[in-house]
């Protein structure tokens, strides 16, 4: 009885408006003439709602459809922001979860709240607007996930640019406010193809009196003409290779994560970049296959050489921080791979290793950000024989690179192999596309990438934690509790998925098996 | 059978002993060290009589196995299972790796008691638990994706073993180039595991779980060379045996095994009796049924053995460190297993695995007994030794006769080896393998000589341990090499009648008939080989003239390591440099044209507002006309179609 009232009661208050609009909230209150300036207080503020946001995006996991086929807590603005006529309806703000966007909400909560945590020791200048920043970027990003229909999406798409280019530029290194712009001039670029190809959409929508729901265009995608369909998925595309990035649109990533500070790093290649990850699978793959799997060869082959090229380039860098800026680009290689590789277990594969780059890389900037703090330097030539004045943030952060390199048993291992297994597998083979022939070659290629990686991982770790030491500290260093806390939770989370992939990977499955199998029905 | 159905406590066991050990010391009262050592011995020993239990069952049920999985990772048809899978051979593969593992458990107690409580020894007994844990989870796959899973695991601690000093930056190095050659392997293999797993799941319609999976290596092979062709096939196959030769320190890749004498000696041990180089033949060992079907792969594994066997045992007769030349002689005799898988003779290359396992763990050990004292690794430093530890120069006699097969456990090995061969008529084969023998008589008998003969020349002053117990030698460490000391004289004997009753495949040839023609003759070269290195480094009567350019040769490795590291530094670090500057100049490059070009148009447009009077009406005079323009033919356009 009192379990039913509870969940009766859960499962009404549980509202994706409010999910995307707390943090927002929460960020604007700091503004707010009565609210303390105390730097303590705003952060366990920033932190209490990162909490409870947290807990909130996990209770919606509980409460979703338990076969996960469709969208649930469906909502949407009483009003049209651009009013329909007649039958067409307007344009509007909606939300909506399935199993896939859940999962990325709670992701985001949990990033950004590791965030919070970590800001404490490395963020210390404007607190104020720092912490209003960072829950209105959850915000964004949770709104991004959350959009049932391209226009929020879209807007949130934008959105999110703003508090992350402050974010950047403000609290950044040297060459922060150059690197804040290139960040914001690419992902701008891409947008604009990406708002053509949403107002395209929206324009055959009003003419065909579709909804405009995600759920609707994945019904209904069949009546979409396959013109429109090819401008929508390049328009797509090109915003999600800017921001994932693929292969030659890589250049921004570097400077950007590299000059952002350590928590903003953190989100930034745990969070931001899934963003594209998961639009290509919402938008690409499940909205448009019919043209995306004519462009997917093609996506294999840059997936593979943006593994190679940036592990090289990983291999080739003398800043610690940019190591690991570099292999996200590999990482976010290897996730296209299985995206593009349209089957069940690739897919599974690409969301399975975001959340595992995400937890990886976010470890490892954490990594380097408390090494800068302590050593006042990342240069690789400058660093050495920390471990025998840290070893527990040695011990940590092996076991964040043994992911990296795609140990067996952390979670880095199961996303890898199953995306190189997808596309190995893939039913791309037996269709006549542009080099369709060429894939399982390409996929061997990239699998090199397992011992590019390993050479750049141990030359990060020899270097800096091995080898002779520059520095005589006498005794070990004491790292604050908050520094070690986020390291331990984030391999801790590494070690229990890897161990228990199935934890996450079942939810997963109930969204990919779904949809892999409609798409293939459709297509092959 | 109960006891058989809880065999995947196995693999639980070494775990629940790591998670003990990493109980900080403050919490436990009685002393630390103790309990660590009891507690890795409690895993061992209970996992080494469950794997006793288990063989007899399997003893007295021929034919009968087991097999449990755990559905670890379910994405679609793509399916990974964990569990436990035991047959004759595994059981025999487990048995070898108790023994040893439980004889350097023990040793390691005595050999690391100078490190801290807290970081050093704690972290080698944990170390030490993981890497018995995935050698087991190795030997019980029941798939390929698990042993590959555990593959890894072992590469991944047998690094964190090698670089277990990690203040000298020679560990460091050492462990890197073994992780790194070894990465090698993994990818070679990880590339034949997705092709076999592509097509063990495509166009059966059904797919057998769990995948790939190695009680049935068959009809996955067969599958696969169905679908693929031979050449394909052979290519798949052959990068298995790459993977196979990287962990197997087979040529090229033997470099990373010498260097990997910088790990502790008992680890040594462990990676050369039974756990890490083992692994790659009992890889090939257990898909053989599906190597069979491409007789190139197996030629390529028998060339790659004998070339091995014999560049590794002529660089061991060139090394002057115990320990590299014990190294050079696991890659020889490794080699000649693999020559003996190429060549068909099955059973004798796992049985030449297991013994020769034993006998060299019995020879580290002994290493590490002679090391730990005199604190010197150069035979040439050496000498004298049998005078005072008598027991050392017996275990050390006892493990050269079985390595290099001419009596006790490694005499079975190799005779059967041998009359394979012989049976076969693969007669160069033949006397490559009685040549490796020959040589490593001549290392071994020369690193005997020079160690146990002779004046003593080291720096430890025997004088004071003269009336000890056991030569002088801690209990910790005389008892373990005691042991493998009597396996090594009596396990062959006792298992050799019915081993190849027990482990065999299908088709296979038995050895029943003995040559006594060959064995002699072979005995007779050995005793005048033995002689002969009596004379020279023993009796001193014959001084050996030195070639100059072949002994470097052989130090150097035939200059192998030299290769790798030209070509590490050539595909990795040059060619990122090159890829650095690409990167900068043409697709960074890219993005700063579009951003100069933008400036320069801002440029040209804010040339336009120039203030002038004139040129503005100008411009507004163009606009407008050809606003008219476009009105007008508008306008006439849709006259025309009214028109029309």
């Amino acid at each position: 009885m009192a379990v039913n009232f509870l969940s009766a009661l859960l499962s009404n208050i549980l509202s994706p408006f409010i999910l995307v609009l707390l943090p927002i909230f929460a960020g604007l209150m700091i503004f707010a003439p009565f609210f303390p300036n105390n730097t303590v207080k705003i952060r366990r503020y920033a932190k209490g709602f990162g909490i409870f946001n947290l807990i909130y995006a996990v209770c919606f996991l509980f409460f979703l459809n338990p076969e996960g086929t469709s969208f649930g807590f469906l909502e949407k603005l009483p009003f049209d922001i651009i009013p329909g006529s007649g039958l067409n309806p307007g344009v509007t703000i909606s939300f909506g979860l399935d199993n896939l966007s859940c999962i990325m909400c709670i992701f985001t909560s949990f990033i950004v709240l590791l965030a919070l945590m970590a800001s404490k020791s490395m963020v210390t200048s404007k607190p104020r607007l720092f912490y209003s920043m960072m829950l209105l970027l959850e915000g964004f990003l949770i709104g991004i996930f959350a959009a049932n229909d391209l226009f929020t999406f879209f807007i949130f798409w934008e959105l999110e640019i703003i508090p992350a280019y402050f974010l950047i530029s403000m609290w950044g290194g040297a060459n922060a406010k150059k690197s804040a712009m290139k960040f914001v001039l690419y992902t701008f670029a891409g947008s604009i193809l990406m708002l053509i190809a949403t107002a395209l959409i929206y324009a055959f929508a009003a003419d065909t009196n579709m909804l405009t729901d995600f759920n609707s265009i994945i019904n209904r995608t069949v009546e979409i003409p396959l013109l429109v369909q090819l401008i929508a998925v390049i328009g797509f595309l090109a915003a999600f290779a800017v921001k994932l990035p693929i292969f030659p649109f890589h250049t921004w990533l570097a400077d950007a994560h590299t000059e952002a500070p350590t928590p903003v790093s953190m989100v930034l290649a745990g969070v931001l970049l899934k963003t594209a990850a998961y639009g290509l699978i919402r938008i690409n793959v499940q909205m448009f296959y019919e043209i995306f799997q004519i462009t997917a060869p093609a996506l294999i082959f840059l997936g593979t050489a943006g593994v190679l090229w940036a592990s090289y380039l990983a291999i080739s860098q003398n800043d610690i921080k940019r190591i690991v800026a570099y292999s996200s680009i590999a990482h976010m290689g290897i996730i296209l791979i299985g995206i593009a590789s349209l089957t069940e277990y690739g897919l599974n594969g690409a969301i399975f290793h975001s959340l595992a780059h995400g937890l990886i890389s976010a470890g490892l900037f954490m990594g380097t950000g408390v090494i800068y703090l302590k050593f006042k330097t990342r240069k690789i030539e400058l660093l050495g024989g920390i471990v025998k004045y840290a070893p527990h943030l040695c011990a940590l952060i092996m076991v964040l690179c043994a992911a990296s390199v795609a140990i067996p048993f952390t979670m880095g291992f199961w996303g890898e192999i199953m995306c190189f297994m997808g596309g190995f597998n893939s039913p791309l083979l037996d269709k006549t596309f542009f080099l369709s022939n060429l894939i399982q070659p390409a996929i061997l290629f990239a699998a090199l990438g397992i011992i590019l990686s390993a050479v750049y991982i141990l030359r990060l770790l020899h270097r800096t934690f091995f080898g002779l030491s520059e520095y005589n500290f006498g005794e070990n260093i004491r790292f604050s509790q908050h520094q070690i806390a986020v390291l331990s939770i984030l391999a801790a989370g590494i070690l229990i998925f890897g161990l228990y992939p199935a934890g996450i990977l079942d939810k997963i499955n109930l969204f990919s098996a779904l949809n892999i199998d409609t798409i293939l029905a459709n297509i092959f | 059978m109960d006891i058989i159905q809880n065999l995947w406590m196995i693999l639980i066991l070494p775990l629940f002993a790591v998670l003990f050990i990493c109980i900080p010391s403050a919490y436990v009262s009685v002393p630390k060290r103790r309990i660590t050592l009891a507690l890795t011995l409690f895993a061992s020993g209970l996992s080494l009589l469950l794997t006793l239990i288990c063989t007899n069952h399997l003893l007295h049920n021929p034919g009968e196995f087991f097999e449990s999985n755990l559905l670890l990772l379910n994405s679609g048809v793509f399916k990974v299972h964990i569990g436990a899978f035991l047959d004759n051979l595994s059981a025999f593969m487990l048995l070898i790796l108790y023994i040893t593992a439980i004889c350097v458990q023990v040793f390691s107690y005595r050999y690391m008691q100078h490190e801290e409580t807290g970081s050093g020894f704690d972290r080698y007994f944990i170390f030490l638990n993981l890497f018995v844990f995935s050698m087991t989870g190795l030997i019980l796959s029941t798939n390929l994706i698990q042993f590959y899973i555990f593959w890894e695991l072992i590469g991944l601690f047998s690094y964190l073993l090698i670089g277990f000093h990690y203040k000298k930056p020679e560990a460091q190095r050492a462990a890197r180039k073994a992780f790194l050659i070894n990465r090698i392997g993994d990818f070679a293999l990880f590339a034949a595991l997705i092709g076999f797993t592509c097509y063990a799941m495509n166009d059966t319609g059904t797919v057998l779980y769990p995948l790939l999976s190695l009680h049935d290596v068959n009809s996955w092979g067969f599958l696969a060379y169905a679908q693929l062709g031979a050449f394909l096939y052979a290519g798949i196959c052959l990068l298995v045996s790459i993977g196979a030769f990287a962990k197997s320190a087979q040529f090229p890749f033997q470099i990373w095994l010498v260097d990997a004498m910088e790990a502790p000696t008992p680890i040594s041990a462990l990676i050369h009796g039974a756990t890490m180089v083992s692994a790659g033949v009992y890889l090939l060992v257990r898909i053989y049924p599906a190597l069979i079907l491409s007789p190139v792969v197996l030629n390529t594994i028998s060339v790659i053995g004998i070339i091995t066997a014999i560049v590794c045992a002529s660089v061991a007769i060139a090394q002057s460190d115990i320990k590299k030349i014990l190294a050079c002689s696991t890659s020889s005799q490794l080699g000649i297993m693999f020559t003996a898988l190429g060549c068909g003779a099955y059973t004798g290359a796992v049985f030449c695995l297991g013994m020769h396992g034993i006998a060299k763990a019995l020879l580290f050990l002994i290493a590490g007994i002679i090391i730990n004292k005199t604190l010197t690794r150069n035979v040439k430093f050496l000498g004298g030794l049998r005078e005072y530890m008598p027991t050392l120069a017996v275990g050390w006699l006892l493990g050269a006769l079985s390595i290099s097969g001419i009596f006790f456990s490694g005499f079975y090995t190799k005779e059967m080896i041998i009359t394979h061969l012989y049976d076969t008529g693969q007669f160069v084969y033949l006397a490559l393998v009685i040549l490796t023998g020959l040589l490593s008589i001549i290392y071994l008998f020369r690193s005997y000589f020079l160690i146990f003969e002779g004046h003593y020349k080291g720096a430890y002053d025997f004088s004071e341990d003269e009336n000890l117990p056991y030569d002088g030698i801690n209990l910790f460490m005389f008892v373990p090499a005691c042991i493998l000391a009597f396996f090594t004289a009596f396990l062959g004997g006792f298992m050799a009648p019915d081993f190849q009753r027990h482990i065999y495949i299908i088709r296979q040839k038995f050895y029943l008939i003995r040559h006594p023609e060959l064995e002699i003759s072979i005995f007779v070269l050995a005793g005048i080989v033995i002689y002969l290195i009596w004379q020279i480094y023993g009796a001193r009567k014959f001084k050996v003239k030195k070639v100059r350019a072949i002994y470097r040769l052989f130090v150097l490795q035939f200059f192998i390591n030299g290769a790798f590291e030209a070509g590490y530094k050539v595909l990795f670090k040059g060619f990122a440099k090159v890829i650095k500057t690409l990167d900068k100049y043409i697709i960074e490059g890219f993005g700063i044209l579009m951003a100069q070009t933008a400036r320069f148009g801002s440029y040209l447009i804010s040339r336009l507002q120039n203030g002038n009077i004139n040129s503005y009406a100008f411009y507004s005079f163009v606009f407008v006309s050809i606003v008219l323009l476009c009105a007008v033919m508008v306008y006439f356009k849709g006259i025309s179609q009214y028109g029309s």
